[in-house]
Formats: C-alpha cells, structure tokens, sequence
C-alpha cells in the first residue's frame, strides 16, 4: 500500500517566520495533526446513548455528554458536536471498521471522513489572537475553554474548532481547502510570528 | 513664546525628540507627539487647506474628528490615502502630507476663482443648472464638476498595505476614554466584567487632559496614566485609543476601525488598520460632546478655531494658534477654556460675551490673566483672506437675540469661538429612539435605548464633571447587575480645579445672520460649503424637513456627519421657520460615524485571499503536467493539457479523440459526493428524486434529476446504493453544497420522522473517470476484487475492490459516451491511484484529459450540464419529462404540473451544428431573420466545441418550441463579439444515439 499523501505533503517548510522579534511572546507552533482515523458517528434520538458505549468500547473513552465538549481517551478523542453526534478522532486506522462493525443502522451512521478532512494544530500563547482575527466566536476561557469544541467558520470554510489544551487548537478543515486554510492560518499569524517544526 | 510653540507644556509631546515631516513638499518641523494639525499651528501656518466647492482658503479648526478644514492627503503611491483629518493624524518622521483640492498650489488656487462664481453656487445648484440642453448634458458636465469639487484623490495604484479584522466579545464595551468613560472602564474592570475601552483619538483622556481640573489629587494626565494601567492589568481588558467605533447594529454589534499606524506599508506585518467587530453584552457610550462654530459673515476664515481646541493646542501639543488671540462665546465653558489656554500661555486678550453683565461666574477670573471682558456684544464678522487679520464686534441685543448691524473692528490673528456644545449622540442614535431635545442646553440627547446601552457624560448632556462621573460609576452598577455581579463600592474621585462646565449658550447660529442681507460667507457645514443662506434657501424652496435640508444642501452629509453642522443647521431651519428647534426635528444617524476606508471592510479578503482556493488531491500533478488550470466555483480544474507548441484547441479535440479511440483520464473528485445512511434512506432518496429509486439495488447505480420546490430542475447525479441502508449520492461540482444543505433542511424540517443521516464526503473520496473502449482491460489489470466483465460489472454497476491495498468503488458510469468507469479512492491515496492508472494505460496511450474534452464528449451525446441546468429549465425541457414519476410524490412534483411548464413554445434542448467553418459561441442568440435584420432571440447556446465526430463546430441551446424544428437552419447572432453564423437545429445527440459505445 503507498504512503497516505497529506495535503500539504512538502508544502509546510520548517522554520520560522513573521513578526517573531517584534513581540515578547513566543511564535504560533503550526503542525499538521494526521489521524489514523477521523469519522463521524450519528445516532437516533432514542441510541445516543447505545452509540456513546459503543465509542467508549473502541477507542476508551465515551464522548461527553454535553454539546461542544470533548473527551480524550486512551486511543482516541471524541468530539460531541450535538444533537447526537460526534467525530471520532484516533491516531489508529482501523477504528473505523471497528466502529462500522459495532454500530448497525438501528443504532446510528459512521462517516469515514479519515480522507475527507485534514486536521492542523496552533500552539502557544499567542494562538489564541491569531484566531480572532479569523473566528467569529468568542474564545476566551470564559465561554471556549480547553475541552470545547465547536463547528464555525474561517475564511468562508467550515471548520471545527477544538481546544484540547492550554494555549493549544486544533482546526479540522476539508482537505480540498487545507493547503488555502494553512496559508491563511499563516498570513494570521504573521503579525505575531509563527514556526514550523 | 518661541514662534507659536510655547516655552513649555504640552502633555502629549516629547520635546527631547523632534521630528521632520513634510508638508506640500516643505519642511515641517515637531515633536513626537504631534499631530499634522498641532505641528502646522506650530509652524505659524494658517493655512491648511480649500473648501470643497468655493475653494475657499481654510485652515484648521479643530483639535479633534471633527475637522471639516484640515483635510489632508498623507503619501503616495500605493499607500496614498486622502481626506484625512490634520487633527488626527500623528507626525512621524518623513512623513509626506500634502493639502487637498487646490491646482496649482494651496497658496494659489486657480479655482479660488469659484467664488466669484458663489451666487450661482448655491445649495441644489446642480439641479438648477445642469439640466440641460439635452437629456445627456450631465455627461459633460459632470466631468468638469468632478475636476472643479471635491476632496483628495486615492492612490491609482493597488494599496499594498495589510487590513485586518478581528472580532471582540465583552462585557462591556466603553466607547469613549474621557473622565466619564475611563473611570467606567476601570470600574467595571475591577468589578470583574470583560472590558474593552475604544478612544477615538491618539491619546486616551478626553477633555480632561486640556483641562487644569486635578483628580484624585492628580493632573488629568497622571490620574488617566494611572486608570489606564490598571484597567492593562487585567488580561482580560482590551484598552484601543486610535479606534474609532463608527457603527451601532443589532444584537449589540458594534463596528470599530483601529488605525495601528499612518502611512506606507512597512516591512513588518502589522495590519495598517485593523477592523473590529465587536460583540458586546452591554455598551457604555462615553461619546462626549462637538463644540459648534459660530456662524457669522467669514467665520471659515483660517484663524477662527474652536474655543476648547486652542485650549488643547496650547496644554497638549505646548502649541499657540495666535499671537494675538480673541474668544468669543456664551458660556461660563467657553470662558474655561479661555482661561486654561491662558493659564498655558496663550497671548489670549479678550472675551467676548453675548451675554450680560453679571450673567458668567467664572467672567471675574479673566481679569486674572489680563484678559478684558467684553459682555453684551458678538462677532459680527471676520476680516482677512489666507490668515485672520481682525473681526469686527456688534452690542448684542439679548431681547431679538442679534447682533447690531454695525460694530467696531479688532485685531487678531486668532479668534476662538464656542458656540455651544452638541453631544455626541451618533451611535446612540444608530440604536436609539429619536433624539430628546433638551431646551436647557439647547441640543439633542440620546432618546430611549434600542440595545443594551446606557449615555453618560457629556454624549448625555451631563457636562458637569461630577455628576458625568456619578453616571460613570451608576452605569457600571447597572452593568454588573445585569451580569449577577455585586455593586461597586468605588467612589466618585475628588476634584479641583474648573468645574464650572456649563456649557449653555446663547446661540450663536443665527445671532450675525440675516436672511434678508443674502450670501455673506457665514458657513454652517465647512467641509461642504453649506452657508446659512443655503439653509435659508432651501427652506424658500420647501426643502423644509431636516432630512430634505440635509439632502438639498449636503449639510451633515460625508465625513462631517453633523458634528458641527447639525444643531447650527437646525437653528437656522428653525428660525428660517419660526418655529423652535425641537419643532423641527433633527435627522437620524447612521454608520459610519467617521469614515472608514475600503480596505478595513475588505481585511485581508483580497488578492489570493479574496476567496478561498479548493484543490483536488491530484492538483499538484495537473499544474506539474501543463494542465491549464481554471476556477470552477472554489475548485480549480485543468482545462485541458497542453503540449509543446498546442492551442487550447488544438489539446482539447486531441484529448477527445483518444477518449473516443482508445482511453482517457479525468480528474472528477469535485462532483459533490453525499454519504447517506439510515434505515429511512431509500425513502429519502426516492421523495428528493424526480424519477423512482426504490428499485435500486445494491450493488447498482441511476441517475437522478432533483426539483427545486418551485418544479425547476435543480441538479442532477448518479446516486449509488452501496447496502441496504447506505448510498452515496453525487451531485454537480457547482451544486454540491446545496444539495447537501436542501437534504440537512428537508430532515429538520419537513421528516424528522426520517431516520437518515446525511454527510459531505466530497473530500473523503478522490474520483477519476476512466473512459475509452480500453477502460475496462485497463483497470482489470490494476484494480483487485472486481471482474469487469459484462456480466459481473454491467453499465450502472457499483463495486468495491481494491488497488495496491487500498480501497476503492467502481462505477461503470458514462458521461462520455464511451465505456468508462468512476473510480474513486481515500483522498490521500488520490494521487496513487491516478499513478497507477496512467502507468497501467501507457500501453493503450492514456491520455488525461480536461474540462473541454469533457464537455465537447457530453456535447456529442447531449448530456446536460451546468450551462444547461441553469435553474430556468422545466425537466420537459431536457428531454427528459418521460423520467419523472407519475405516481409517487417527489419535491416540485406539484408545481412541476403547471401547465406553463409544459407548453409547446418552451425553449427545448436541441443540438446545433455550425453550416461554416466559423466556431459558434456561448451565450450567442438564435433568432430567424439575418444577421443584419434579426428578429426577436428564439434562444441561446448553452455549450458548443469542436467535435472530431462530426467535424464541425456544434453546440446544445435552448430554442423555442425546438423539438419540432430540426433541421431549420437558424442564425447565430453574438452581437457582444460581433459574430454572426448559421446552424442547423438538430436533436441534442450528436454521437451514437443507440448507446453501443457503452458496451464497446
């Protein structure tokens, strides 16, 4: 089987750049995030919470049960995005056959979006700036803290947005748009600076 | 006093580091901590500038956003940018200012000549005048008004500065950092709410800093530098002076333009301007007030300035903008000032009071800094041309409220007036009830709140620093009890010093006019040449609503939005109308407060940015192998490959060729793909459908032609049923989004009882379509899992199989014509598998092939697309009406039934084929008559190419009633290129009408 081609496959040169030395804090750390596997699970008003056993079986850990909360579990993170639905992130490939083979359609949908969606990652102290000038949310502690996750909108493309960590975000976005995405995300952290590792 | 810049003062100004700008191409010399504005006064320059339609000479004003003289033009080149106000623009180092609306210099404007011209410029002159000869005489008018009026010029060039947006969310947005606003600010910073302070100016403070009032026992300077660190530490406190909030909109958002620096773009990457939307859960508006000018027969005279800006002058920027300088007002307010540029060293000797004897508390302290007293009398007029030389003074009659005829002349080069003040009711008014007038101080305020906002301080009427403080710190309470917070305990701060703040007037719009005596010079709206004998005029005319008056005249339009003009304007209405103030209204506000440049609203929505770019996983390998790549929609596709010394042309028919004679290769991953799954999903699939799908087995494919509501043909697709309970529906590139969101609404909506769950797979699966009567022997040689017979693998079969270990579907689909199967993998193998399949078909001379060898091979078989499905299209139309059901319910089925959905004289899709050699075009008409005598457009083509099969040039369109009219030779008119040709109506398909290509 070939290598998985990454979107931004020798697109994202090492370094650093930007306005780095014009302010005290350190420069935004971009990395692309590869999962293994990233699927959409979907139930039915009355399986919810059959679905959310069935997730915690295969990658340890059950989605929250509140909307815009997400749960890291030993091999994967689940992202409750509401109304009975959630996205399934793992860094091994083989959970969505886990998932299709546990969940039937008396119990709900799978949706391989493994392929479908590219996943980056903004780090540091001043990440969070550099998504205002792009997010139409309010991301403060206060309302966005670590652990929500929310679907919003950057540059006209629909996004998920997830705050796992501290100062930490990472930003699912259609492959098809990631190389633009990225370089967005760059041209937003110019002004503060930003690094490639 | 050391030319115009005083010995010593200057709160804002760093006399330990001069800068050098220029101004018109000459020196201009300051400190860091100058404006444009405060360095020009220092310089003793009067001058800065000529108004927009006399060209009259003009010179700065005021101190603040309010300027309507000293507009100026700062750089050039890209970052060229006009009509900036003087008083707001810091002096930095090598910075180029030029003076506006002058030819050829500011000291000598040919156009000055206009004024002789004055009485025929009156308000609405362009209506009067250049109506005629002839309906098309604007034409050649407007060019040379254009020429002769106006402001600055832009730069012709692409600004090649940064804009910015950014979005705030707070508690509690403070628009306004004077006394009032920056304790609020602290306050509620302290009382643990999310603040952001936005201070239109370059420095936060407001009228405190000008001012000698001390508190909490500290200058105004110190106690704002102390409020302001403290509001810093808190993290969450965002504190921007230079940002100007220029609108008010629902749900409490508010717009703001931060502008980060002035000038040409840097190296660096900070935004030039920085746009803010700012969503607040309650808004202190802090505004603060406009003093109003005078109006009285010159009063635009460079050297008549507002009261409290040569007060600001002289206390912040240590500058005097006279040497011989008069005030002139009617409140113990104006006084104030008076005596605090005194206190600062300004050579101020006289005021003079309308008002009587005995009438100010504060008149007693002039004598302090030998300024004499002049009560009871008023400017009647100013003297001078590019500079103020004198005024002359008139007894002031307090019963008619005017000045006597004739008066006495004084000398000055500087005259400050204060003819009341206006609070800044801008934004409350965007949100707000209609403005209250307040008889006792003679202006508007805010009226009831629409949003969340609470008006304090002077933008409420309440001048008085004490008790603007107290509504500070109220408001604050209000806010944090609205937010489940406790009260404040703070305490309204001690104060000393001038607190007399009244700022009741008598009025000074309407004491030095007289209607009867015509044009005389007395200016109400500066920036526009609106005098108070146009406001008269209009009122003779019956322009007599406020709003009329605002838009006859142009008062309070553009950059000056009422600031100054506005209650001087209403005065003169109103005494125009012998009626009161409140009588005759004022306007409504409305965004922006100040102007914005385009940049800001655009941010970095421009260039590459401007929309965001879609690529398929096999992009790179388009680009890389001459695909001549093209926008469709966000995606971007080859248009063809071409080769070494090939035309557009040239590639294209060779691409269809081998499609037709052996095997080709597209790239089709931007076809919409729906992952639809759920025990209800066959029923979905069959209601959104026109035709049947519940006889559609797994394992197999149909296509499918969608309704939009209204009975229109909205898209059309193959749908796969992959099991039982899941299939995945592809739609048009251009309609892959809304099919999705009318599925999305349809379940929320119309059958929640369904259960079926939808989801855009677009990305997840990268597609390529095979086509040639090689197809099939290529891909069995490289696709595992899957026999590609006839049998096993008949047309519109759907299997799942395996290439190089990874997963792939195979649909035998044609869009061609020819044999041809869908492949798609896992977008990240994407490029693997078109390797792969190129490799495979080296030994049939694979080509790859682009959108027009597609569109031409679906030309020949007279599939339509999206130039055909363009949402006017009635499924009759197509030819395809014999596929909607008859008896199942579908969405539009009902209004698909309309029976001028199926009349005869319809456009109908026909094929076309050129009788010459000349190619046909897109959008071209089909009308019966000749070229040169047409008749009426019976239609249009939708798509035409080269086709090899019938070698000529052919086409798909729309004609009237065009089923019953093939083989009618029809004329081709696209007069837009000036082509005219003919074609013959043919049925739209060219090629293999039987379809036994499919099974070639």
């Amino acid at each position: 089987m070939p290598d998985r081609l990454s979107p931004l496959q020798n697109k994202m040169k090492q370094g650093v750049y930007g306005d780095v030395a014009a302010h005290l804090t350190a420069p935004v750390a971009l990395s692309e995030r590869p999962h293994g596997t990233l699927a959409f699970v979907e139930g039915w008003p009355e399986t919810v919470m059959d679905l959310q056993t069935i997730v915690a079986s295969v990658i340890g850990v059950s989605p929250s049960k509140q909307n815009g909360w997400l749960s890291a579990g030993a091999k994967g993170t689940a992202y409750n995005l509401g109304l009975g639905r959630f996205l399934i992130r793992s860094d091994n490939d083989g959970e969505f056959a886990s998932l299709r083979s546990a969940i039937d359609a008396s119990t709900g949908c799978v949706f391989d979006q493994t392929h479908g969606r590219w996943c980056m990652r903004m780090e540091g102290p001043a990440a969070r700036f550099a998504l205002s000038k792009l997010v139409e949310l309010d991301l403060h502690d206060d309302n966005f803290g670590e652990g929500r996750v929310t679907e919003t909108r950057i540059h006209h493309v629909p996004v998920i947005l997830a705050h796992p960590a501290k100062d930490t975000y990472d930003l699912f976005v259609y492959r098809g748009f990631a190389e633009d995405f990225f370089e967005t995300i760059c041209d937003a952290c110019l002004e503060t600076g930003y690094s490639i590792a | 006093m050391s030319g115009f810049r005083l010995e010593k003062g200057g709160v804002l100004i760093d006399r330990e580091t001069p800068v050098r700008a220029t101004f018109d191409g000459a020196t201009i010399e300051g400190f860091s901590g100058d404006t444009v504005a405060s360095a020009h006064l220092a310089a003793g320059k009067k001058l800065i500038g000529r108004s927009f339609k006399l060209h009259r000479p003009r010179g700065i004003m005021s101190s603040g956003p309010e300027e309507a003289n000293g507009l100026v033009t700062l750089g050039d080149g890209p970052s060229r940018e006009p009509n900036l106000p003087a008083t707001m623009l810091p002096l930095q180092n090598k910075m180029a200012v030029e003076s506006q609306n002058r030819w050829p210099s500011l000291d000598f404007d040919f156009l000055s000549i206009n004024q002789l011209a004055a009485p025929f410029l009156s308000a609405g002159f362009y209506y009067k005048t250049f109506m005629g000869p002839t309906r098309k005489s604007w034409m050649f008018y407007e060019h040379l008004i254009r020429k002769a009026a106006g402001m600055g010029t832009p730069g012709r060039e692409a600004d090649d500065a940064r804009y910015e947006h950014s979005y705030v969310f707070c508690d509690v947005l403070v628009v306004g950092s004077g006394p009032a606003g920056l304790l609020a600010a602290r306050v509620a910073s302290q009382a643990g709410l999310r603040v952001t302070l936005a201070e239109e100016r370059n420095q936060f403070g407001g009228s405190l800093l000008g001012s000698n009032v001390t508190i909490d026992g500290k200058t105004g300077a110190d106690w704002v530098t102390n409020e302001l660190n403290t509001l810093r530490s808190n993290k969450d406190c965002l504190a921007l002076n230079r940002t100007t909030v220029y609108g008010y909109y629902d749900d409490n958002t508010l717009a703001a333009v931060e502008r980060v620096y002035e000038g040409p773009a840097g190296s660096d990457h900070r935004p030039r301007q920085r746009h803010y939307t700012i969503r607040a859960k309650s808004v202190i508006l802090a505004c603060g007030s406009f003093e109003r000018p005078a109006i009285f027969e010159n009063n635009d005279v460079p050297g008549v300035m507002l009261a409290g800006a040569v007060r600001d002058y002289a206390r912040l920027y240590g500058v005097s903008a006279g040497k011989d300088v008069v005030f002139y007002g009617g409140s113990d307010k104006a006084i104030a000032s008076a005596i605090e540029a005194a206190e600062a060293g300004v050579p101020v000797k006289s005021f003079i009071d309308p008002r009587s004897t005995g009438e100010s508390e504060l008149a007693a302290k002039l004598k302090d800094y030998d300024i004499a007293y002049q009560p009871g009398q008023g400017v009647l007029k100013a003297t001078g041309g590019k500079s103020l030389s004198g005024i002359t003074v008139a007894q002031f009659n307090a019963k008619t409220g005017r000045l006597a005829s004739s008066g006495y002349q004084i000398e000055c080069d500087c005259l400050a007036v204060s003819g009341g003040f206006t609070p800044a009711i801008h934004l409350a008014s965007q949100q707000g009830g209609k403005p209250v007038y307040d008889e006792e101080l003679d202006t508007f305020l805010p009226g009831d709140a629409n949003q969340n906002w609470i008006a304090i301080g002077a933008g409420n009427g309440t001048f008085e620093l004490e008790n603007a403080l107290d509504e500070a710190l109220a408001a604050v309470n209000t806010v944090a009890a609205a937010s489940g917070r406790s009260p404040s305990k703070t305490e309204r701060p001690a104060l000393s010093g001038n607190l007399t703040n009244k700022p009741k007037s008598v009025g000074l719009a309407t004491a030095a006019h007289d209607p009867a005596k015509g044009k005389k010079y007395a200016f109400v709206d500066m920036m526009h040449d609106v005098n108070a004998a146009d406001v008269t005029l209009a009122n003779d005319e019956g322009f007599r609503s406020v709003e009329h008056l605002k838009r006859y005249t142009t008062l309070g339009m553009a950059c000056d939005q009422g600031k100054t003009s506005n209650m001087n304007g209403l005065a003169l209405m109103a005494a125009a109308r012998g009626q009161s103030i409140p009588e005759t209204g004022t306007t409504r506000f409305r965004a922006p407060y100040t102007p914005v440049s385009i940049g800001a609203i655009a941010g970095r929505g421009v260039r590459s940015h401007l929309a965001p770019v879609r690529r398929t996983a096999m992009h790179d390998w388009h680009v890389a192998n001459g695909g001549l790549m093209t926008p469709v929609g966000q995606w971007y596709r080859p248009r063809a490959y071409l080769k070494d010394g090939e035309s557009l042309h040239d590639a294209y028919t060779r691409e269809a060729k081998a499609v037709r004679n052996s095997v080709g290769i597209v790239d089709v991953s931007t076809l919409g793909k729906i992952d639809i799954q759920g025990p209800d999903a066959s029923t979905l699939i069959d209601r959104v459908y026109a035709n049947g799908f519940k006889t559609v087995t797994p394992g197999k494919a149909r296509y499918g032609i969608m309704l939009r509501e209204d009975g229109f043909v909205y898209d059309d697709g193959t749908t796969w049923r992959l099991d039982d309970h899941h299939y995945l529906m592809t739609t048009t590139t251009a309609h892959a989004a809304g099919v999705l969101q009318m599925l999305e609404f349809w379940l929320a909506n119309d059958w929640p009882d369904l259960k079926v769950r939808v989801n855009s797979v677009t990305d997840q699966w990268a597609g390529v379509a095979v086509a040639g009567p090689n197809s099939a022997k290529l891909l069995s040689s490289i696709v595992s899992g899957i026999d590609f017979s006839e049998e096993e693998l008949p047309f519109m079969g759907v299997r799942e199989g395996t290439m190089d270990g990874y997963k792939v579907y195979v649909a035998r689909l044609s869009f061609s014509g020819e044999r041809a199967y869908e492949v798609y993998s896992p977008a990240d193998f994407g490029q693997a598998m078109w390797d792969a399949i190129i490799e495979a078909g080296k030994q049939y001379d694979i080509v790859p092939y682009g959108l027009e060898a597609m569109a031409m091979l679906r030309i020949e078989k007279g599939h339509v697309a999206g130039a055909e499905l363009n949402g006017r299209v009635a499924i009759g139309d197509i030819g395809l009406g014999r596929m909607a059901a008859k008896k199942k319910a579908y969405v539009g089925k009902a209004m698909a039934g309309r029976p001028a959905l199926h009349e005869e004289d319809r456009f109908q899709l026909v094929g076309l084929v050129a009788t010459g050699k000349e190619a046909l075009s897109n959008g071209a008409h089909l009308v019966t008559g000749s070229a040169e005598n047409p008749g009426p457009s019976e239609g249009h083509i939708t798509s035409m190419g080269y086709s090899n099969v019938k070698e000529a040039w052919i086409g798909l369109g729309y004609l009237k009633n065009g089923r019953n009219r093939h083989g009618e030779i029809i004329t081709v008119t696209d007069p837009v290129r000036g082509k005219h040709t003919k074609a013959e109506v043919t049925d739209p398909v060219f090629y293999d009408p039987k379809g036994e290509r499919l099974y070639a």
